[in-house]
């Protein structure tokens, strides 16, 4: 009794100091553009994803000199990543599955983070964030073309030709799937079969693997042969993102006893998305395939809004 | 009431009455929030920013050694987080790039260039080396300033980077500096010291005694950036007995003066800083004219030589056939041109036409930077030019011929893009002025 009323008198003596309405942080805030008008319709409106296009230093690796990214290529970019990858997703399961599932921040940088003659195309850090490099090579490459309207006036607007899809599922889109694969086994765990299918063929040296003796040995990649966990997300991403042709062509090469091994790895991927996220892969390979056939029709330089 | 009672009063009211921590409350050292603070600072440097009307220029320092020197910019800072920007070191002067800029607040107040532009990210985009070479920064920490000059620091190198406001436009400023920069001086003559210039960097060499044994020479190093007047040197430097940062270039006496100039005494003195350019030095715009071409012993063609204007590079049109070629050459201070492996036009809208290296033993190659160096040949007089052909010395088998050959493509020259030989003019020689 005597100690709740005596702190109960401290507590009021101490009230006079008023909490102040204004808060301590304040947050800088510049008027959004077109695009980032159309980014929160987009991406955050529905899956709940920043896309981070602006270089921000808390948001990248510091160990990395970085560029960051044209705003052209991050236009192309955040058409190409939503339209093929996460509104498939939407697609064939819902839109709830992708914002439960997909990183909340999507980083976009202009150059590759190299290291020791190696560069990185894209990290995840435990599924909460995916930053995607090199966007700048999308126009120093070539892989698409800008024309600007009034090559005197860059304001009076431009149109985007793309040149070569291969390019761009190489460097982002298998990298985004590849990505999300691990989220989804972090969400919930693959069987512990697929472990045991190729178990003793994994090396830590996967880039002295060939891509031909990877095919050969029963990985999608040679990378896919540096641990069962990425062979799954490999056979995942390349299974859905593949066309036909370039899955059977690759299973030719595999030969017989390389494109069983794949089939047995396959189908427990088939199954594991079934069973665990209700999701027919072929079903998503098929919307997939259509949209990669409607890309010619997407405008890469609308960003208007319905408000 | 009972004594328990009465006690339990007391102490309570005891209790409530004491002034427990309270009173001892801590003053406030600065009258506003910390995050107050800084977002005023913040808006002082976004506010001074976009309140110069014609913009900044920029002396922009890459490199923790700066060892590239300073390098210019003019830019203008729109109130909607869009920069335009102009360079010294652009192909063309007047063409300006314009991408994104934010100040906010991180470890201090940072001013960051955030989308890609072609001119700001030079310095610090690893894409060009797979590795950051020039160690530039694209994140400028405030300093402080006012609406005539802003001090900012590299957030990696920790260089000061300078910006001053404009009395002119951009492009104006960046053209004025060019008119400095197109003197081409090599060396500067400095108290009767040399200062020297790699050429492609604005950095000044000179060799001075050794602090630690006199005896010895070791090199200093002197970088520096262009003003829309002249050239200021990164730091104060002691050339000759004489300590200067600021020089002023008069156009009429071709001089450099010290604005800022004193003796060890700290009195003012009046120093001239006199530029040379390379012996072999042949001015970009006396280029273009006639030439004949010699080779093999004898035989002579005649070509075009035009200007780009760009003081970068130049065309040599070539006519064969019923079809005009035309080679692009770059041009160099110190008094060669280049001539390398390139598409140089169609044969009657037919094939690709590239010029390929060729060598005395009678091998065809494709790569880029093959080629020849045309090398100043006694100077330039009022005969005219005159330039040898030579290897540039990338190609082992060395190149000594102009091969021009027909291709499928205009963008890939390969064996499986070759169809024919159109053209081979062998052992180069010389290439002459007429007119």
């Amino acid at each position: 009794m005597i100690p709740v009323v005596a702190s109960l008198a401290v507590l009021l003596s101490c009230s006079k100091d008023e909490l102040s309405p204004v808060s301590v942080v304040i947050d800088q805030t510049s008027d959004p553009t077109e695009f980032d008008l159309w980014l929160e319709e987009n991406y955050r409106a529905p899956y709940n994803i920043r896309f981070l296009y602006r270089y921000e230093d808390i948001e990248s690796d510091m160990d990395y000199d970085v560029a960051p990214a044209y705003e052209i290529c991050s236009k192309v970019l955040a058409k190409v990543i939503k339209y093929l990858w996460l509104d498939p997703y939407a697609e064939v399961a819902d839109v709830d599955f992708v914002r439960e599932n997909a990183p909340r921040v999507m980083a976009i940088i202009g150059s590759g983070a190299y290291s020791g003659g190696t560069i990185r195309l894209g990290t995840a850090e435990g599924g909460l964030k995916i930053t995607f490099y090199v966007a700048n090579r999308l126009i120093n490459d070539g892989i698409v073309t800008v024309t600007y309207n009034d090559p005197e006036d860059e304001s009076a607007g431009y149109t985007i030709t793309v040149n070569d899809v291969d390019a761009i599922n190489d460097s982002y889109l298998q990298t985004a799937h590849h990505e999300f694969g691990h989220i989804l086994n972090q969400n919930k765990d693959y069987p512990t079969d697929f472990d045991l299918i190729s178990q003793g063929d994994y090396v830590a040296q996967w880039t002295s693997v060939g891509d031909e003796e990877a095919l050969q040995m029963g990985f999608i990649t040679n990378y896919a042969s540096s641990a069962a966990s990425e062979d799954f997300v490999e056979v995942l991403s390349h299974y859905i993102t593949l066309s036909d042709e370039d899955w059977e062509s690759r299973m030719e090469t595999a030969g017989e006893e390389g494109s069983s091994i794949i089939e047995r790895k396959l189908t427990i991927v088939r199954n594991y998305m079934m069973d665990s996220w209700d999701i027919d892969i072929d079903s998503l390979r098929a919307v997939l395939a259509r949209r990669y056939g409607e890309l010619s029709q997407v405008d890469w330089t609308d960003f208007s809004t319905e408000e | 009431m009972t004594m328990k009672k009465l006690l339990c009063i007391f102490c309570a009211a005891a209790m409530a009455a004491m002034p427990v921590s309270c009173v001892y409350e801590i003053e406030d050292v600065f009258e506003q929030s910390a995050s107050q603070r800084i977002s005023a600072k913040v808006s002082e440097c976004a506010d001074l920013l976009t309140s110069a009307e014609h913009g900044w220029l920029i002396q922009y320092y890459p490199g923790t050694d700066r060892a590239y020197g300073g390098s210019t910019y003019a830019a203008r800072f729109g109130a909607n987080g869009n920069v335009e920007v102009a360079w010294e070191k652009a192909r063309t002067v007047s063409e300006t790039q314009t991408s994104h800029y934010t100040v906010n607040m991180s470890s201090s107040v940072v001013l960051t260039f955030d989308t890609y532009n072609d001119y700001i990210h030079y310095w610090s985009d690893p894409d060009y080396f797979s590795g950051n070479d020039y160690g530039g920064d694209f994140e400028f920490a405030y300093v402080g300033g006012d609406s005539r000059q802003l001090e900012f620091r590299g957030i990696k190198t920790g260089n000061r980077i300078v910006f001053t406001a404009l009395e002119t436009d951009i492009v104006s400023a960046i053209e004025s500096i060019s008119d400095i920069r197109r003197q081409y001086y090599v060396s500067y003559d400095v108290n009767g010291e040399t200062l020297e210039s790699d050429g492609e960097y604005n950095v000044l060499y000179c060799d001075v005694p050794s602090e630690d044994n006199p005896e010895y020479y070791v090199e200093a190093s002197y970088p520096f950036a262009y003003s829309t007047t002249g050239i200021v040197f990164y730091e104060p430097v002691e050339i000759g007995g004489v300590t200067m940062q600021n020089l002023v270039w008069n156009s009429d006496s071709e001089v450099f003066v010290a604005s800022d100039a004193i003796d060890g005494s700290g009195a003012s003195v009046t120093v001239e800083v006199k530029g040379s350019q390379s012996p072999d030095y042949i001015a970009y715009d006396d280029f273009p004219g006639t030439y004949e071409m010699a080779y093999d012993g004898g035989e002579t063609m005649q070509v075009e030589i035009t200007s780009n204007g760009d003081y970068s590079t130049l065309n040599m049109l070539m006519e064969y056939g019923s079809n005009t070629y035309t080679f692009v050459l770059g041009w160099y201070p110190d008094g060669h041109l280049t001539m390398t492996t390139q598409y140089v036009g169609m044969e009657n809208d037919e094939y690709y036409i590239w010029f390929c290296p060729y060598s005395s033993d009678n091998y065809l190659a494709y790569a880029e930077t093959y080629g020849f160096n045309l090398v100043n040949n006694g100077g330039q007089t009022d005969a005219g030019i005159s330039l040898a052909f030579e290897d540039n010395g990338v190609w082992s088998r060395g190149t000594s011929s102009i091969s021009l050959y027909r291709f499928t493509s205009p963008t890939t020259a390969s064996s499986a893009t070759r169809v024919s030989r159109l053209l081979l003019l062998e052992d180069m020689e010389t290439l002459t002025k007429t007119n």
